[in-house]
């Protein structure tokens, strides 16, 4: 990996946290808001395995888990399930289409997810566990995601990466 | 672009996935490792320093978009500032008469001798976060340890309760809110007298667990905290009770009823304990000197005079605790 990718994934990394402070604003508790890690997840995903990538995604999930009071340790583990959810669906493309690759990634993502957050409430031994809200946030990441992929995105993603 | 370097070339990265998974596997046992107390209070002190930080961000954002939302809406802004400055005034008047009310009270329970729950000040703070997220239901306030606001202080605004003080921050102090599943609240019932623990539970509201005369209950009846856990004020409104589909009791929260935005950190009730070294002496009437009996229900464990074994050596193997002068 060059400097300049690293550079860029970190660079998201930020984008993405402040992204996420964006929706603890006072009013947001019952306003869906998009999940800007699972969106890092499954677009770093399409360009292929990286270390620093995946650290990236845990400082931010590690983030994540200080502002919404979750245990240490939950969204970052969400956030890699989504990312290597990603990174299997396009490891079939070909023979899978890219596009379909990009829906198993985002769709696959955020069901990993989802589940990984529940596991980690268990392991962690947490009284409850919401699903409400979860299940809006997550409909409406994927919803916008084709619009959040170009932003992510600085290069195509297919073509670079076989 | 040169920056897929090594994977383009199609080479296995079994070392890199090695390395991913094995970062999973690390969350898997610091999630693991946080069912220990210990662990868990390790995790707290950083959780205070990262809620100033979270603080800060949520505060960016909020004026990011204040600026945005507010670009263009200079006259309806000015209208809006303006009726609330004449809110302010009309509030202001009802302040210097529940100052005047205040201070006849605190002048008739002083005739009176009456010991209460002492009234606590408490401090005023502005929501600035609002954190929701599939474990907690939180909120941040701008007002922390400078302050005078210790962890289990109670939150209250106009609606009610709303929750209480979990850490406690230089500057910010979250709040765990009365929905959320770690929620415990002692309550009671205005009309039935019943009393229950409020239980959090997240989109549902809350709902009541243990009460002592579940049939007493009314569907409808106003909630209050009962103060039993000595950590909140008694008489805070809590909500009003009804029964689901399934015939569980539950509580409409009162905190639902609004937006949360200013709340009131209020401390504990300062009942000093009934062995405590220095009570003060009991209370006597100002015209005739004698020591006042209070009315059974005025007296609390603040009011407590514990009577000491050795003044009355023929009473003491079978002498019961008395509560109030005798």
């Amino acid at each position: 990996m060059t400097g300049f990718w690293r550079l860029w994934v970190t660079l998201m990394t930020v984008a993405a946290a402040v992204f996420t402070s964006f929706g603890l604003r006072p009013g947001m508790a019952g306003t869906w808001w998009p999940i800007a890690g699972l969106w890092c997840a499954a677009v770093w995903a399409s360009y292929g395995l990286s270390v620093w990538a995946a650290g990236c995604l845990i400082v931010l999930g590690v983030m994540m888990d200080y502002m919404a009071e979750g245990p240490i340790g939950a969204w970052p583990l969400a956030l890699l399930c989504a990312y290597g959810t990603g990174l299997v669906a396009w490891d079939r493309a070909p023979p899978l289409s890219g596009i379909v690759a990009e829906v198993i990634a985002v769709v696959g993502g955020l069901v990993a997810a989802a589940l990984a957050l529940a596991i980690a409430g268990t392991i962690s031994g947490q009284a409850g566990f919401a699903r409400g809200d979860l299940t809006w946030n997550l409909l409406i990441t994927a919803i916008l995601y084709p619009g959040a992929r170009f932003a992510l995105v600085v290069a195509d993603a297919k073509e670079q990466r076989r | 672009m040169a920056w897929y370097g090594r994977r383009r070339s199609g080479e296995q990265r079994s070392g890199a996935r090695a390395v991913v998974v094995g970062f999973g596997l690390a969350m898997l046992g610091v999630l693991a490792i946080q069912t220990s107390d210990i662990v868990r209070g390790g995790i707290s002190a950083s959780r205070r320093s990262m809620d100033t930080a979270t603080t800060s961000m949520a505060g960016f954002a909020t004026s990011a978009t204040s600026w945005s939302i507010g670009f263009g809406q200079d006259a309806k802004t000015k209208a809006a500032l303006e009726a609330k400055d004449r809110q302010i005034l009309e509030l202001q008047r009802w302040k210097d008469l529940a100052d005047t009310m205040s201070l006849r009270m605190d002048r008739y329970e002083e005739l009176l001798h009456l010991v209460g729950e002492a009234q606590a000040q408490g401090v005023t703070a502005r929501v600035v976060a609002e954190a929701e997220g599939p474990f907690a239901a939180t909120r941040i306030a701008n007002a922390g340890a400078v302050d005078g606001v210790q962890e289990g202080f109670a939150a209250i605004n106009e609606h009610g309760l709303i929750g209480r003080v979990i850490r406690v921050g230089p500057r910010s102090s979250r709040i765990l809110l009365l929905s959320d599943y770690n929620s415990r609240i002692p309550v009671m019932g205005a009309q039935s007298q019943d009393r229950a623990m409020l239980v959090g539970d997240r989109g549902q509201g809350a709902r009541l667990q243990n009460a002592e005369t579940p049939g007493k209950i009314i569907e409808g009846e106003l909630w209050y905290t009962s103060g039993d856990d000595g950590q909140l004020p008694q008489g805070v409104k809590v909500g009003r009770a009804r029964r689901d589909k399934n015939g569980e009791l539950r509580i409409d929260l009162s905190m639902m009823e609004g937006h949360i935005d200013f709340v009131r950190l209020v401390p504990p009730p300062a009942i000093p304990r009934p062995d405590a070294p220095d009570l003060p002496p009991p209370p006597t009437a100002k015209l005739t000197g004698k020591p006042v009996a209070k009315p059974a229900a005025s007296q609390t464990p603040a009011a407590a005079k514990p009577t000491t074994p050795a003044a009355s050596p023929s009473a003491a193997p079978t002498a019961t605790p008395t509560r109030g002068p005798q």
